[in-house]
């Protein structure tokens, strides 16, 4: 049988378990040779799921959390190296 | 203790016994004085750990008493025409969590044009929000209705706001004898508010979440079982209180002459000239009888069904219009007597604090009998006028 809480009290949804990274139409993919460790899409993800880790000097490796990851695009916009690309997911292309 | 105050003391006291946790308002003519007199207790310290909030605006007021509702906190308060209105997205959201908010509302017309006296409209203008309505005629009921609005409100099987609806000017402006409430009495009948569920810092909670299309019916459908269930309940304190204090106002529906062919309804303070009229026509060997509505929401068909049984003609005495269409109460008692076949006659009266004369209501009701009018909605004491382009 169908349960209503009263008055549509309910717990809220924590964001952690409530996963959004299906809502977009493209997803972003970095190509870390270009990568020279600026972190500009990772303070610009308006998401806060980019992390830029530093493997040695001059190596970088980009992550994304594609739990939360929307697809907006502005990482790929803000960086100067064209190191990452945006891409249409498989459902989306016409 | 017997006293004589004015409309706003008998309610500011009555709230006071109840001892609400929050308060909050905004003052609007002509309820100003309730929240200010309750202002001045807060300021005496009378009204222990209550907190009393001073709101931006209606809509500020209302907002606040949600959130205050939502963690278990007795909440008040008073509000007038334009005020209600500008809550009413607030209230309506109240009623939908099912919040046991208790207002007072001070009937006073709505603009345009520009009015601050009293007729229902903007009570009126409520109807179809989850609200329960009671309309007073004296000061002394507004002051027993106070404990019992709250009660009633609380009830686990309720949980829905409460409205309070007094004529402004014509009761809160009002001196009248009234015998101020006991706090033990009113502590034995109303206990403290034990809300079944509460919002608190370690245990957040989304109060009216969202609800597609395959949930949001049954939420609407539980609200009307509230309500509609809400009546019975309001009967039984209606009984306790008349038990503890042995001043009967009745129930949802007092028919003074039932046995009387013709029936004049009224709400709210016209009653008492509607009854002093009516006796007098009585007395004259007209069968006439006042039939007084207190509960408009949720609506007592069966009571109105019950009083008007012997009533071939019923004369409703409207103090809204429901534009477009007639007056709001012969609306509902067509529907509610439908099967009994009385002829309704609705008038009009008394818009935006107009007098109502006592001969106007004699007229009135002699026309009826006489057969003189149509059965129908109509406006009385309406002066001949051309509407110009200034």
């Amino acid at each position: 049988m169908l349960k209503i809480g009263l008055g549509g009290v309910s717990e809220p949804y924590l964001s952690l378990k409530f996963k959004t990274g299906d809502w977009g139409t493209h997803f972003p993919s970095v190509d870390n040779e270009k990568c020279k460790g600026c972190r500009d899409c990772e303070i610009s993800c308006p998401e806060a799921c980019i992390e830029v880790k530093k493997l040695n000097k001059k190596k970088f490796e980009v992550t994304f959390d594609f739990d939360f990851c929307k697809g907006c695009g502005i990482c790929a916009y803000v960086c100067r190296e064209d190191a990452i690309e945006m891409i249409v997911k498989e459902a989306y292309k016409v | 203790m017997m006293k004589v105050v004015r409309g706003f003391y008998s309610v500011a006291y009555s709230v006071k016994q109840c001892k609400p946790d929050v308060i909050c308002a905004y003052p609007i003519t002509p309820q100003t004085e309730i929240v200010e007199r309750l202002a001045d207790m807060y300021a005496n310290g009378e009204l222990g750990n209550c907190e009393y909030i001073t709101a931006e605006s209606e809509f500020g007021a209302a907002s606040i008493l949600v959130g205050a509702s939502a963690t278990g906190a007795r909440s008040f308060t008073a509000t007038s025409s334009q005020g209600l209105i500008l809550m009413s997205e607030v209230l309506l959201s109240a009623a939908g969590m099912r919040l046991p908010i208790v207002l007072v509302n001070a009937n006073r017309s709505l603009s345009a044009p520009l009015s601050i006296w009293n007729d229902q409209q903007d009570s009126i203008f409520m109807r179809d929000a989850c609200i329960m309505q009671l309309y007073i005629e004296n000061n002394q009921e507004v002051h027993d209705v106070m404990p019992i609005a709250f009660k009633v409100a609380e009830n686990r099987r309720v949980m829905l706001p409460f409205m309070v609806c007094m004529d402004g000017y014509k009761l809160t402006h009002a001196y009248e004898p009234v015998d101020l409430l006991d706090e033990q009495m009113v502590d034995k009948f109303l206990p403290p508010y034990d809300a079944p569920v509460k919002l608190s810092v370690d245990k957040p909670l989304t109060f009216g979440c969202y609800a597609p299309p395959p949930y949001y019916t049954e939420f609407r459908v539980a609200m009307q079982n509230a309500i509609m269930g809400a009546g019975d309940i309001m009967l039984k304190e209606f009984k306790k209180w008349y038990k503890i204090t042995g001043r009967d106002w009745g129930g949802h529906v007092v028919a003074e002459n039932p046995d009387a062919e013709v029936a004049v309804i009224t709400m709210g303070s016209l009653t008492g000239l509607v009854r002093d009229v009516v006796s007098e026509m009585q007395k004259e060997g007209k069968n006439v009888g006042v039939v007084k509505l207190r509960t408009f929401r949720p609506f007592p068909v069966e009571d109105i069904k019950k009083a008007l049984k012997n009533a071939n003609k019923i004369i409703v005495f409207e103090r809204a219009v429901s534009f477009g269409h007639e007056g709001p109460v012969a609306i509902e008692i067509k529907s509610a007597n439908y099967e009994s076949g009385a002829d309704v006659y609705s008038f009009a009266v008394g818009l935006g604090g107009r007098d109502i004369p006592r001969d106007l209501i004699r007229e009135i009701i002699d026309k009826v009998i006489e057969g003189k009018v149509e059965p129908g909605f109509q406006f009385e004491g309406v002066k001949p006028f051309e509407e110009v382009i200034p």
